[in-house]
């Protein structure tokens, strides 16, 4: 407020004093704004030399209310020409360099007290990585699930080592009865029975045992759970899955036919999966009740009717009834040669290599492993018993014309898929033999030779674009 | 009495017995290929686990960097003994280098998208 006063009476002295019509851009002012002021002044003026009794007192009073203003304002400050300009509307210029109206002056008065006020404080600068370590809990998360991982891989490959090791603790005793050899390892030079599993990963252990009448050799291999990566055990508890044993005898010989008996499931998978089973057991699978065996098992065969029969008998029907939640699949078959061919597969033109085998498949119970592995046995014998019996099977004489059938139509519908594949090659290996004469002909140095190799190619040429011309005009005679 | 075959060669040494009429064989092991494609878990973990570490030595990506360290780990624990143990060592290192240098290049922590 005292500021708003000071400032309107400088404006009031510099207004009285300068009768001037410049401002401080030095731009012209008209006589007439200030014409007010200039009148007023010569009014007073003339008041004052009107009357003189009455006056005396007046300019006198006059004088002495000078005198009070000027007694009463003895700071204020009577402008000069220079400051005339400042006193102008200090908003015009307000913020411009060169302001020294008094807002900024004071403004930068307050700066400069508050800088000389506040002591200048150096903040250390503390790498981001000794600050706090709650930052990195995304960090400790991740090494917390590696240590996890890490655990859980020892222990289940602790665990897996135990249902081999249980597994071949009841199973190796009856294995030395029946075969000279008792775990293979291929790395040795001779064979030597080393009565344990060969570790092919931290799931799969494989035992090969040979020497044995009516067979090559017996593959068993535990498939188990991959219990050492955490996430197929996750995935395992989302969807079950359990231990598997695959024992595969290899028969030296067989009478041909195919046939497998199994969960629904199993059978289904085998129908799909298998080259052999896709290919010969054409029929629809029949319950396994039809054959003294529990309803939840199907029976998948080439030739129905004595077959299974023979097959399923006394002895294997009590097995199977006795151990129905451990058994899977059973596969009977002289023409096994792995899995269906994909459609990125292409066929090869030769037929696949069949093995004559007998596969069983069985369930390690998930519970109580070390009690009921050692019930399994029993199934081990089941399928050595399998083993003599097939060896000396014989089909009818019926049957085996049929089985002997079915091989040709596969072998002819084989052909057929193959037949551009052995085109192609047979074009190719007669290429190879017109070059192969070509370059023999031009490496031959005698003249003589040359030329009549040269003859030879060129006959041989004439002939086959003559036979070519007499196939298409006999073609042309039968199409009229 | 056991009498070798005439072929001899170390992985289909057969030997015959006359007397018990059988033959004992040697154990063939399945060909890598069918092996490969039984599982393979392996093959393509420590594919993607050279991808990420060097997407996270590359492009300086923390998150890359664990991620392949987590592959390398999963390429081991189902690899197969016949595999060649140094290819899933020289993986593992691969990214644990990459964990280390994305980390001296930044250590300021990782944030989460959200």
């Amino acid at each position: 407020m005292k500021l708003w006063v000071f400032v309107l009476i400088l404006l009031l002295t510099t207004f009285g004093v300068n009768g001037d019509n410049r401002n401080q851009h030095g731009a012209e002012i008209e006589d007439n704004e200030f014409a007010e002021f200039e009148d007023f002044d010569e009014d007073v003026v003339e008041l004052a030399s009107e009357g003189d009794l009455p006056d005396k007192e007046e300019p006198q009073e006059v004088a002495d209310d000078f005198q009070d203003l000027d007694e009463e304002d003895e700071d204020a400050v009577v402008e000069t020409e220079e400051d005339e300009f400042e006193s102008l509307d200090p908003d015009e210029f307000e913020g411009l360099p060169g302001d020294d109206t008094i807002w900024e002056n004071e403004n930068k008065k307050t700066k400069k007290q508050k800088k000389s006020s506040e002591p200048e404080l150096k903040i250390a600068d503390v790498p981001l990585h000794l600050r706090s370590w709650d930052k990195y809990y995304i960090e400790f998360l991740m090494g917390a699930g590696l240590l996890v991982y890490v655990v859980n891989f020892f222990i289940g490959r602790a665990k897996n080592n135990s249902i081999a090791s249980t597994w071949l603790k009841s199973h190796v005793d009856h294995l030395n009865k029946q075969f000279e050899l008792v775990g293979d390892d291929p790395s040795n030079k001779k064979a030597a029975s080393t009565h344990q599993f060969v570790k092919e990963s931290e799931h799969l252990y494989t035992l090969w045992c040979s020497g044995r009448t009516c067979c090559e050799g017996m593959l068993v291999e535990l498939k188990l759970l991959k219990r050492q990566d955490l996430i197929s055990v996750i995935s395992d508890r989302l969807k079950p899955a359990v231990d598997q044993v695959v024992i595969t005898t290899t028969l030296t010989s067989m009478d041909p036919f195919v046939f497998c008996v199994g969960t629904k499931k199993s059978v289904a998978n085998l129908h799909k999966n298998m080259q052999d089973v896709n290919s010969f057991c054409v029929e629809k699978s029949r319950g396994g009740e039809k054959y003294g065996l529990s309803s939840k098992l199907f029976v998948l065969s080439e030739l129905f009717g004595e077959l299974p029969n023979a097959i399923l008998d006394n002895a294997v029907r009590k097995v199977l009834n006795e151990n129905e939640g451990v058994f899977d699949s059973l596969l009977i078959s002289d023409q096994f040669s792995g899995p269906l061919l994909t459609d990125q597969q292409e066929p090869t033109a030769k037929f696949p290599e069949a093995e004559k085998i007998i596969s069983l498949t069985l369930n390690i119970p998930s519970e109580n492993k070390e009690r009921k592995i050692p019930n399994l046995l029993n199934l081990l014998k089941m399928a050595l018993y399998l083993t003599d019996k097939v060896k000396k099977h014989r089909l009818s004489r019926e049957n085996k014309m049929k089985t002997d059938k079915h091989r040709q139509e596969a072998m002819l519908k084989l052909m057929k898929q193959t037949h551009a594949q052995r085109q192609e090659a047979a074009q190719l290996k007669k290429e190879e033999k017109a070059r192969a004469l070509k370059d023999k002909m031009m490496n031959e140095e005698d003249p003589e030779k040359q030329r009549r190799m040269d003859e030879q190619i060129h006959r041989r040429e004439l002939n086959k674009k003559n036979k070519k011309m007499m196939k298409g005009r006999q073609f042309k005679v039968k199409a009229m | 009495m056991e009498e070798a075959s005439s072929s001899n060669h170390v992985e289909e040494e057969v030997i015959t017995n006359r007397h018990k009429n059988y033959t004992v064989n040697r154990y063939k092991p399945k060909a890598e290929e069918a092996t490969t494609s039984d599982d393979p878990v392996p093959d393509y973990m420590n594919l993607l686990a050279m991808i990420f570490s060097m997407c996270g030595l590359m492009l300086k990506i923390k998150w890359c960097a664990w991620c392949a360290v987590f592959c390398s780990l999963i390429s081991f624990a189902n690899s197969r003994s016949s595999e060649d143990g140094r290819q899933v060592l020289s993986s593992f290192m691969l990214s644990i280098s990459a964990v280390v240098m994305t980390y001296l290049q930044n250590p300021a922590p990782m944030t989460p998208p959200w």
